[in-house]
């Protein structure tokens, strides 16, 4: 089991966050490419999906998996995607998912930077409490 | 219910060859309104008047306008007693003179055409998901889970893609099925003379095949292989 | 799974090895005449086999599919001989005549239902009919659905020989090969 890599988006597709543990391959592109490619995926994912479920009521799209790789994802109602790449067999991601949302809305939302909206979120204040998450669960190996 | 929704074969190039869709009910509701304005928030979505909020009494998101006062709506037009020209559907339900109308409302369904369209969609999908890997030598996207579907997708060392759309709740064995589908397709469209490669799959005992492999296949629900 | 294909080749329902003997020969004695030049018929041999080669190919991979995804030439020649002949022409065959740093090899056929009525007039032979050419052609076209180009062509036969097919290996055809399917 293993955790590879997260990756945090805003509504307009601004990567806010990345980070990557065990990550043994890299795309090829430049890191801004790479997040523009993981984000235009996504939302072509959920313009597929959505064409595809006829079925009446909304939809969210769960996650995929290859041989090699599962990517789970998670949007928020305001429009805050955070996406995990793990082992495809990987377990309880999604609480994960909900914890890593948590702390980076803390963080985001520090009041820090409710005083200033200027300031720049904690960079590294976020990585080592995503950090400290990540490994914590059961599929950090 | 059945659990299987689709099957698309895909060729090396993305283009759809084969695709069958399970016959499911398709929802079909009529809405008398008695005054201006409706209740439910219409949009023209892919040249349709689609509900895009305010899901009410049975009419849901996503649903589309079938017909208004028993006359036929094709695309967001359609006919007025006695009237040469075509109303539009939208511009109708604006005024206030037209109600009480009744409105037929139908759940959304997939034209071949957005089938073609979906299947170059998950063609990229497939291989941006190789490049994207954290890790290497993975394959494309074997399976996509939505709260509404599961897709399962078999890539052989051809490049040719099998897919199946299940209910979110199915419990089938999408491998073997895929793996049975690839069989049937070697069997009933490769080996036929009269089929060429890469061209969509118009083959009777292609189908006939598939029904009996489908059958199973639902039956079989929960159990590993079948 | 192998146990399985054994079983549905036994189910599918055989053709007499003499009728389709008589077949391919009344085929090949007829394009003869159509093509006056041996070497053309050869030729569409090699075609008529490739085309089949490549659909039998998904055939193979459908109804096996514990074949591993070959690395080498040694793999190749080794799933053609143990898994492949055996299961579509019905006789054993083997490898040997490794040349060209492991880039040559042949494959001899243990009997050739093709050939077995068979005796092609030696004039014929000189003039550059190779009769088994269609074999080669399948062996090109299955390699090739699978992204290796390779040059293959059943040598000439004397008679009483066993049938040598000559394949030689040219590349790995690395813009064919699907998403996800390269290492």
């Amino acid at each position: 089991m293993t955790i590879y890599n997260v990756y945090i988006f805003d509504r307009e597709g601004q990567c806010l966050f990345y980070d990557e543990w065990f990550r043994t391959k890299q795309s090829g592109l430049s890191k801004i490419q790479e997040y523009k490619l993981v984000f235009g995926m996504m939302l072509s994912m959920k313009s597929f999906s959505e064409r595809l479920a006829t079925a009446d009521s909304n939809q969210t799209v769960n996650f995929y998996k290859t041989s090699t790789y599962k990517m789970t994802f998670l949007e928020s109602a305001t429009g805050i995607k955070i996406l995990i790449n793990t082992d495809p067999n990987a377990n309880g991601i999604r609480e994960l998912l909900h914890k890593i949302y948590q702390a980076w809305t803390e963080t985001a939302n520090s009041a820090a930077r409710l005083i200033s909206s200027e300031t720049e979120p904690d960079e590294s204040f976020l990585k080592s409490r995503v950090k400290q998450i990540v490994t914590k669960h059961p599929c950090y190996v | 219910m059945t659990h299987i929704q689709h099957l698309f074969v895909i060729n090396r190039a993305g283009s759809l060859i084969y695709h069958w869709e399970g016959k499911n009910e398709v929802a079909e509701i009529d809405k008398t309104y008695t005054s201006h304005p409706m209740a439910v928030h219409l949009e023209e979505v892919d040249q349709k008047a689609v509900v895009v909020f305010g899901e009410k009494e049975g009419v849901k998101l996503r649903y589309y306008v079938k017909s208004i006062n028993n006359s036929p709506v094709s695309g967001t037009r359609f006919f007025v007693d006695n009237e040469e020209e075509p109303q539009n559907v939208l511009e109708f339900l604006q005024k206030p003179e037209n109600f009480p109308v009744t409105v037929k409302f139908a759940a959304p369904t997939i034209s071949t055409n957005e089938k073609i369209i979906l299947s170059s969609m998950f063609h990229s999908l497939f291989t941006i998901a190789v490049q994207l890997s954290p890790c290497m030598k993975s394959s494309g996207v074997e399976v996509l889970e939505t709260t509404q579907f599961k897709l399962f997708c078999l890539q052989t060392r051809t490049g040719v893609k099998f897919v199946v759309i299940t209910s979110a709740a199915s419990n089938i064995a999408a491998d073997t099925l895929l793996s049975k589908m690839y069989e049937l397709y070697a069997d009933f469209a490769l080996k036929n003379p009269f089929y060429s490669i890469d061209m969509p799959i118009r083959c009777q005992k292609f189908e006939e095949g598939l029904k009996i492999l489908l059958d199973r296949a639902e039956k079989s629900n929960g159990a590993l292989t079948f | 799974m192998s146990s399985k294909t054994k079983q549905n080749l036994a189910d599918s329902k055989k053709m007499s090895a003499e009728l389709f003997c008589l077949t391919y020969g009344a085929m090949v004695t007829e394009m003869l005449k159509d093509y006056e030049d041996p070497k053309d018929v050869t030729i569409q041999l090699d075609k008529m086999g490739f085309n089949m080669g490549s659909r039998l190919a998904d055939d193979f991979l459908a109804k096996n599919a514990n074949v591993p995804r070959c690395v080498d030439t040694r793999q190749i020649a080794d799933v053609l001989c143990r898994n492949a002949i055996p299961c579509y022409l019905g006789v054993n065959a083997t490898v040997t005549n490794w040349s060209n740093g492991d880039r040559d090899f042949s494959i001899i056929l243990e009997s050739n239902p093709l050939t077995e009525l068979v005796q092609v007039p030696p004039h014929l032979i000189s003039a550059g009919l190779s009769y088994s050419q269609l074999i080669a052609g399948a062996i090109r076209g299955a390699l090739e659905a699978v992204h290796f180009k390779v040059f293959a062509s059943a040598v000439p036969e004397s008679s009483n020989s066993n049938t040598e097919i000559r394949i030689r290996f040219d590349q790995v055809l690395k813009d064919s090969i699907p998403a996800g399917e390269d290492d």
